[in-house]
């Protein structure tokens, strides 16, 4: 059975491509075969974290959405480009082009895409699973995304506006009974090290917490050049990859 | 891999329409009381602050009990 993931966030940058292709990588590594779709459609970036250029990307998510082009297509296979011993990856990027862009956000995806897209993978690749990298917020579209996955992980940052809007969001989700989780990234060192942290931002917002990542600036020093795992195996980042990673495996799907 | 191509064939589904429409009411009805919030998450902050005090507490004594016993 294929697993959809969504990976989202109530703001900007608190990790979401980042946390995507290195946790793809990471179940990968478990020698599970995963799919991650760029769903941030405004603002395309996981393409750059796996280095695949535009050109490599012949054609994209978005002819796949408008029927122009077959799932077999677009689908990018990063297993032997990023020589992973085990697993596989696959990758669908979107547009960066502006048209595409506005014709995407004019018109909207829809609940059948998701299932769909899941579906296909799931037979043509025998994915286990499919992380969608969604656009940031709280909009029809982005939950749209999160609603037609089979659970959600927000990515939070702690600071006060974070905090609060994904308060609001796990308000939100709760009212359609959404099995979600979260991921604090970004975590002040010293904050990150509080036990207890995990129990109080769980008891706030009524969702488990499933990893804190504390802020490292090697992972900024890395300029999303390439999946920072694969380069820097043990890394403390890394080891809080994996423990994400597992708690999927043991417990979705 | 199968040799048969894929295509995703947009056709009109109720229950898209249903849960965009859901999620649509959702957002408009959805009363949020931000004094609440606020409240809660400024509690929360109050607590997380007294916690990291604790922690600052403990790493000084640990740092004065290693300078003594060196």
């Amino acid at each position: 059975m294929v697993v959809g993931i969504a990976i989202h966030s109530y703001r900007g940058g608190t990790g979401k491509s980042t946390t995507t292709a290195n946790l793809a990588v990471m179940l990968a590594l478990y020698g599970k075969k995963v799919s991650t779709i760029d769903l941030d459609l405004t603002s395309p970036g996981l393409h750059v974290i796996y280095q695949v250029s535009q050109t490599m990307m012949k054609t994209t998510l978005n002819d796949y959405i408008f029927g122009r082009a077959a799932l077999e297509d677009i689908v990018i296979d990063l297993t032997n480009q990023l020589g992973l011993p085990r697993g596989k990856i696959y990758f669908l990027g979107a547009s960066m082009k502006p048209e595409e862009i506005a014709k995407l956000l004019k018109e909207g995806y829809s609940e059948q895409f998701f299932k769909e897209v899941t579906k296909q993978v799931g037979e043509a690749y025998g994915v286990d699973y499919v992380i969608f990298d969604t656009h940031p917020g709280l909009n029809e579209d982005t939950l749209l995304a999160v609603l037609s996955s089979d659970v959600s992980i927000m990515m939070m940052r702690m600071d006060k506006q974070d905090i609060t809007g994904t308060f609001v969001t796990a308000q939100v989700l709760r009212k359609f009974d959404k099995t979600s989780y979260v991921v604090l990234n970004m975590v002040p060192p010293n904050m990150a090290k509080a036990v207890e942290l995990r129990t109080e931002v769980s008891k706030l917002l009524g969702i488990p917490v499933i990893g804190v990542i504390p802020f490292y600036p090697e992972i900024l020093q890395h300029r999303s050049k390439g999946v920072f795992i694969l380069r820097h195996p043990r890394h403390p980042y890394t080891l809080h990859i994996k423990e994400v990673a597992e708690f999927i495996i043991n417990n979705i799907g | 891999m199968s040799s048969q191509k894929h295509y995703f064939i947009r056709s009109p589904s109720n229950r898209e329409h249903e849960l965009r429409k859901k999620i649509s009411e959702t957002l408009l009805s959805t009363q949020i009381n931000i004094d609440e919030v606020e409240r809660r998450v400024s509690s929360f902050e109050r607590r997380l602050e007294e916690i990291l005090s604790r922690l600052d507490e403990l790493e000084h004594r640990l740092k004065k009990l290693e300078e003594l016993l060196e």
